[in-house]
């Protein structure tokens, strides 16, 4: 993946989707990218730190959940540290962007847009939660 | 620290290294002048071994018995060796071999046991501090000792000596014993774990780490063994009898008064401000140069100032790079690791020298410089050996603040990539427009200056010819326009026409304008653009420059902007308020087009930014910073929060620019805030301020910085004034992290790692907080001062406040001066109340207390509802007294005093998703929508707090 396509994967999510493009830029350019055929396992917790996780294509499951392109995994993990982890197993082949916690929680603080679009997210998954 | 045990502990060093010393060369100095060239490598060798022995036994014999009788035990040992000394020496062959052997194993294991004392005496960056100054004392001893035997061997008799040091060897027995006993009575922080880390474990990082330290440790004694033999060997051609005495005291005592001249002055500075790499690399690379000279000039002068540097630089810098290198480690095995390296180790690198050395000498002294050519390799790998351990102590430190990963990350540099870059090119003409700006701002990244773009103009789409114009639009380059005007004059879509001229206009490519004009062309877009580049190039009269720019303003606002620079007047302004009030497209290019307009335009762009409107902050974040200056020239007039809403909105933009410069400069501290935090974003996307710029902006948020630690009021003030002022420090340290994140950028290295240990610093839990200023140490490129501020504003506040330091507050922060003289008594209950929830804990005092008076209070009775499930919410609440409960869930934990309630309704506009009851009687802070939304627009550190709030709400049950 260039970094055009990562950019564009990044910005297919709800919380990056209307971050400024030069800063979607940068980003895309941090990110590693992640091939993964079905089976494999990922997890948005590491023994060097913590990870957000951005579907490129393919599909995961984890935790009764579906996850596909364009679905954010590790948010809240990088907000709170008692948050739990997102372990999920590749169904189709996936590629996945992975981002440091910190260059995430960066985004967040420089972009109250993404900041705000990350809270609705996780209200929304609060009030899922709830039912 | 524990200042008594410390202070023992450096004056037992101290004698312990006199002792050490004077016996030392009295037996080398009667060893040389009764042996030949040949016994040296076996003196080294079995100096080594001797050692090793010793420190082996030290290491099995104190975990077996009390360490306190063991240490005991060695230094009454000491005493022993001293006084057998001179009468053993006295005796002739073999003794001054066994007494140089001997002399050499004690005093190391001891000095090594009483070093453990000190070390535990001290912790963190305290350590950095004080344990180079034992290291100071340790020298003192040995300068004096040295120059001390040279003057007595002159005037008495070598015999003298060890005598002497025999009777100070008895001042160390006592001394140690009270340095043991102010280290149990005081406690030792070096020697404790910090909470939450085990005190013994060690893991891969750790295992890595002594791996390199072993090695290094292995190298270096085997190139300090090479240089000791070539100079033992020289001083016995040179020197005989009292002389060679003499001699060798004076090189202990010379080489000790330069360490100490050294340790007291550059160590220390050196320790507390630079990186472990730097640091540790210093001995290695000396070493190198060392070698070329021995290569160069192999004679007395050459290695004696080799051997010198080697030995002085082996104290200064590789000893206490390994001290910090084991403060990686948890205590139990720092301590261990400690013996096992200086004593297991340093002797196996030096056995092994000596004994190659033994085989070889007579080469070795044949050949001066393939003996040069040699260590030089040795010292390549040495060096190799040290960085890698310094970036393994990295990666130890780093992992249990869980950024390990980012610690280690490289800076990525990738290559130029042309396939890429033309797949940019093409999708800057995509259809969907957020590929295509995604594609323009890439490009923008990548260089995308007008003459790098230029040779595509040929594209067929010519939707991509219209964006390579506007790129080229915004970065001109005089070398452009030849190609540009070939391409504008073969142009046949009348969008990228329009494109075409802009750039024209921006290159000032007159010719080419005139070119077009003499086309004919009729399209009224075209016209106006062809109207507006005849102005720009001087083709058309200047009168006509304002009429030009107003007729872009719904069209191409940017255009507008620089082409009216700073001459806009009511016109301008007129076009500007009728763009606005169209909407749509001819709105966006409005509030462009306002950044250079007159007073009613600025103010209508500030109003749209302030009311949220993404076209003003997409309008301030494309405003190329050539055309800041009529906004720029109005900073000043701006009320703060605008000046803040301007800095945050740069974010989005493709280049800084020095309008955010200006404002990282600004009086108010959350203007500052806003633009470094923007500028550290820039910064990670690579557009770095400069070195000068960045050392501005520490030095500032240093100074304010340093102003509030010194305004802590003591143990006896109010908590809340107390409270504040802590809050007020955590603010300025952020703006401190962040500006040397900036100076990191700025000296070329990547900020990220500087920045998340600087996250921590602000962030974590106190333990980790110190560990965070260690690591961030060795990520940024932080200057001392501003280091030790950190250190200052990381330690408990004092019992005793200075009153008359508070009154310097007032020139940053008016508000909490006013708020510790105690002018705001009335509104401190309010803020009181809502300072109890952490939601509010970032927030400014003076914005904390605005919005605590403007909420109300409301009581509620036992059972009674606060919201109810299904309803629309209009509010947010903060417990203040009592609690609350979920209706009808008896397993959810109950809402106590600073919790926060009913903020989902207002952040996803849902209904409530649950009744919430008073569990007895109880209070609350109300907040309205429109209060906390104008809140969370204001101050973006609000929305960061509502994340974690959200966020700590989905840990698992219990």
């Amino acid at each position: 993946m260039d970094v055009l396509e990562r950019a564009r994967a990044l910005a297919a999510t709800v919380v990056l989707g209307e971050v400024a493009a030069p800063t979607l830029i940068a980003l895309a350019e941090r990110a590693a990218v992640l091939e993964l055929e079905p089976g494999a396992a990922v997890t948005t917790r590491r023994p060097d730190g913590g990870v957000v996780i951005v579907v490129a294509s393919g599909q995961l499951d984890g935790d009764g959940a579906s996850y596909g392109p364009g679905a954010l995994l590790g948010a809240a993990g990088a907000l709170d540290a008692m948050a739990p982890a997102v372990t999920a197993v590749v169904r189709d082949a996936t590629t996945l962007l992975e981002l440091g916690q910190d260059d995430f929680l960066d985004v967040l603080a420089e972009h109250p847009v993404a900041a705000r679009a990350l809270a609705r997210a996780l209200a929304h998954a609060l009030r899922e939660a709830r039912r | 620290m524990n200042r008594r045990a410390y202070i023992f502990g450096a004056i037992t060093l101290f004698a312990t290294n006199a002792v050490a010393v004077a016996l030392r060369a009295h037996a080398e100095a009667a060893f040389l002048g009764d042996y030949g060239a040949r016994w040296l490598p076996l003196l080294l060798v079995g100096q080594a071994v001797g050692f090793a022995v010793g420190t082996t036994l030290y290491d099995a014999v104190s975990g077996r018995a009390a360490l306190l009788r063991v240490d005991r035990a060695l230094v009454i040992a000491l005493v022993a060796a001293a006084a057998a000394a001179g009468p053993l020496v006295a005796r002739g062959k073999p003794w001054p071999f066994v007494v140089a052997i001997g002399v050499v194993a004690v005093s190391s294991v001891v000095n090594l046991a009483l070093w453990n004392t000190v070390a535990a005496s001290v912790a963190g960056r305290d350590a950095r501090r004080w344990l180079p100054r034992a290291g100071a004392a340790v020298t003192a001893g040995g300068a004096i000792a040295g120059l001390g035997s040279a003057a007595l061997v002159r005037r008495a008799s070598a015999e003298v000596v060890p005598w002497i040091a025999c009777g100070v060897a008895v001042a160390v027995v006592v001394l140690s014993v009270l340095a043991q006993r102010a280290l149990a009575a005081g406690g030792a922080p070096g020697a404790t774990a910090p909470p939450g880390t085990s005190a013994t474990a060690i893991g891969p990082d750790h295992r890595a780490l002594l791996r390199w330290l072993v090695g290094a440790a292995v190298l270096e004694a085997a190139v300090a063994t090479a240089l000791e033999f070539r100079f033992g060997v020289a001083m016995k051609a040179r020197f005989t009898g009292a002389d060679l005495v003499t001699a060798i005291s004076l090189f202990y005592g010379g080489t000790h008064l330069l360490l100490l001249l050294l340790q007291t002055t550059i160590v220390p500075r050196l320790l507390t401000s630079r990186a472990l790499p730097v640091t540790v690399s210093i001995h290695p690379v000396i070493s190198i140069l060392g070698a070329g000279l021995l290569a160069a000039v192999p004679g007395f002068g050459a290695i004696a100032v080799v051997r010198t540097g080697d030995w002085v630089l082996r104290a200064a810098t590789s000893r206490t790079g390994q001290e910090i290198s084991l403060s990686a480690l948890p205590p139990v095995p720092r301590a261990r690791w400690k013996v096992l390296l200086r004593g297991a180790a340093t002797p196996v690198g030096a056995a092994l020298a000596g004994g190659v050395l033994y085989l070889v000498s007579a080469q070795v002294l044949k050949a001066p410089t393939e003996f040069a050519a040699v260590l030089a390799m040795v010292i390549v790998v040495w060096l190799i050996v040290v960085r890698r351990a310094a970036r393994s102590f990295l990666a130890a430190m780093a992992a249990p603040l869980g950024m390990r990963g980012v610690a280690l990350r490289g800076r990525e540099r990738t290559g130029f990539d042309l396939d890429a870059w033309l797949r940019l090119v093409a999708t800057a003409g995509d259809p969907d427009p957020r590929a295509a700006e995604l594609a323009r701002a890439a490009l923008a990244r990548s260089g995308g200056a007008a003459d790098e773009i230029t040779p595509y103009l040929a594209d067929e789409d010519p939707g991509v010819r219209r964006a390579l114009y506007e790129l080229a639009a915004r970065r001109p380059r005089p070398a452009a326009q030849r190609e540009l005007r070939a391409a504008a004059q073969i142009e046949d879509d009348g969008e990228a026409l329009v494109a075409a001229l802009d750039a024209l206009g921006a290159h000032g490519a007159r010719a080419a304008v005139e070119d077009l004009a003499a086309r004919g062309l009729d399209d009224p877009a075209v016209v106006r653009a062809l109207t507006a580049a005849r102005v720009e190039v001087g083709l058309a009269p200047a009168s006509e420059r304002e009429a030009a720019a107003a007729a872009l303003c719904a069209h191409d606002g940017s255009w507008a902007a620089r082409l009216v620079g700073a001459t806009a007047a009511a016109a301008y302004d007129g076009a500007i308020a009728a763009a606005l009030a169209a909407g749509g497209e001819a709105r966006r290019h409005g509030l462009r087009a306002a950044v250079a307009g007159g007073e009613p335009s600025v103010v209508a762009l500030l109003a749209a930014l302030r009311a949220g409107d993404r076209g003003a902050a997409a309008a301030l974040a494309d405003l190329d910073h050539a055309d800041a200056g009529p906004l720029r020239a109005r900073l000043g007039t701006l009320p703060p929060i605008d000046r803040a809403a301007i800095a945050r909105a740069r974010a989005s933009a493709l280049v800084p620019g020095a309008m955010l410069t200006e404002l990282a400069a600004d009086g108010d501290d959350d203007v500052r805030a806003a633009a470094l935090r923007t500028l550290v974003g820039h910064a990670r996307a690579g557009f770095t301020p400069t070195i000068v710029e960045a050392a501005a902006a520490v030095e500032r948020e240093r100074a304010a910085l340093i102003v509030l630690v010194d305004a802590r009021p003591g143990g006896g003030a109010p908590p809340l004034h107390a409270a504040e002022v802590e809050r007020a420090i955590r603010r300025a340290l952020t703006r401190l992290v962040h500006a040397v994140t900036l100076a990191t950028a700025a000296a070329g290295r990547d900020p990220g790692p500087a920045l998340a240990a600087g996250r921590r610093v602000v962030d974590a839990p106190d333990p980790a907080r110190r560990r965070a200023l260690d690591v961030l140490q060795e990520l940024a490129a932080a200057p001392l001062p501003a280091l030790d501020a950190i250190e200052r504003a990381l330690r408990p506040p004092p019992a005793t406040g200075d009153p008359g330091a508070a009154a310097a507050v007032a020139g940053g922060d008016p508000w909490l001066a006013a708020l510790l003289r105690g002018e705001h008594a009335a509104a401190e209950p309010a803020l009181a109340a809502l300072r109890s929830c952490r939601f509010f804990d970032d927030l400014a005092g003076r914005h904390a207390a605005a919005i605590a008076a403007d909420a109300r209070r409301r009581t509620l009775a036992d059972g009674e509802a606060l919201v109810t499930a299904g309803e629309l919410g209009d509010a947010m609440f903060v417990v203040l007294t009592g609690q609350l409960r979920l209706a009808g869930d008896t397993t959810a934990a109950p809402m106590a005093a600073g919790s926060v309630v009913g903020e989902l309704a207002l952040v996803d506009d849902a209904p409530r998703a649950a009744t919430v009851v008073a569990a007895g009687a109880a209070e609350v802070l109300v907040l309205e929508r429109p209060a906390f939304v104008a809140a969370l627009a204001r101050w973006p550190e609000l929305g960061l707090a509502l994340l974690r709030t959200l966020a700590a709400r989905m840990r698992p049950a219990g």
